[in-house]
């Protein structure tokens, strides 16, 4: 089961966290290296951080374990780091980092400027249904 | 003693450099970079501050001081108890390689050119997180960086799906 982490404020984290059943994760909400879309990573302590620097004592960790299955049925499109790197600097050169989506559930690659890390970018009602229901846990640290 | 800095490569003022993620507001990238301020001759101090913090049951966090020594040219060693945590400096550009912090905040480290480190095993740091719920965090913002209050956004109600 992939475990992956959404470094935020602890507000922001509980309220995404929502109840067993019904999360309160919203795809069109977030804005990154891959454009519109939820962030996740797989570095809990980078997460951690990032959550730190923006709001200090207030910050939290969301942790997303999605079902093995489910996730492996999420049509992902996937970035080598010079893809990523290239997908970024094009966002940025079109002021489009708020808005660019694809088709895909995910795009997922490594984070452009610390690539030791890889990044998950959610961004369809598909991936954010299975992100919100019962098939991935999700916990506030 | 010169701190170890969690900072984000950006560009302000028409000038490419470090700044705190807190001044890019909904813009702050989702990584944060180690960086390392360098003395007056632009090397590396024999030692910096390092802040941890531990995240207790209730969700309070505690922060704790600790030292990061150099060791040789360009690595240095974190001791966390029985844990060891190495930093190298990290390959960069040579254009890239020292960058002065471009942001609005203040902090006596602040006035120097920084080095950007790494762990050398960054798996160790979610280990470390995981098993113990602590983080390196080096220069905790919020308790140091002068100005960091005016940034800081009041509570707002948080965004639900579909709503």
């Amino acid at each position: 089961m992939p475990v992956l982490y959404h470094g935020t404020s602890r507000a922001f984290a509980t309220a995404m966290a929502g109840a067993v059943a019904v999360g309160g994760i919203d795809v069109a909400q977030g804005r990154g290296e891959f454009g519109c879309g939820f962030y996740t990573q797989d570095s809990s302590s980078n997460a951690a951080r990032r959550g730190q620097t923006r709001h200090g004592n207030s910050s939290a960790v969301l942790s997303l374990a999605i079902d093995d299955q489910e996730c492996h049925a999420l049509n992902v499109l996937r970035l080598t780091l010079n893809m990523a790197q290239k997908l970024n600097a094009r966002l940025r050169a079109n002021n489009t980092q708020d808005t660019y989506t694809t088709a895909d559930d995910a795009i997922v690659g490594p984070l452009v400027y610390q690539p030791r890390i890889e990044q998950q970018k959610f961004q369809t009602t598909n991936a954010q249904t299975l992100l919100n229901g019962p098939l991935t846990q999700r916990v506030v640290i | 003693m010169a701190f170890l800095h969690s900072l984000v490569k950006a560009e302000m003022k028409r000038k490419s450099g470090w700044c705190a993620p807190v001044e890019l507001g909904d813009a702050a990238p989702h990584y944060v970079n180690f960086v390392l301020p360098l003395d007056e001759d632009g090397v590396f101090f024999r030692e910096y501050t390092c802040e941890t913090i531990a995240v207790k049951e209730d969700g309070s966090k505690e922060i704790d001081s600790h030292k990061l020594i150099r060791q040789g040219e360009d690595s240095f060693i974190l001791r966390l108890g029985a844990r060891d945590v190495w930093f190298t400096v990290r390959a960069v550009p040579n254009k890239e390689r020292r960058l002065s912090y471009v942001g609005n905040l203040g902090h006596d480290d602040f006035a120097s050119l920084f080095v950007e480190v790494e762990p050398e095993k960054p798996k160790e740091l979610d280990r470390l997180y995981d098993e113990r719920k602590t983080f390196i965090i080096g220069c905790e913002p919020f308790t140091h960086y002068a100005g960091i209050e005016r940034l800081v956004e009041l509570p707002a109600k948080p965004a639900l799906a579909g709503k």
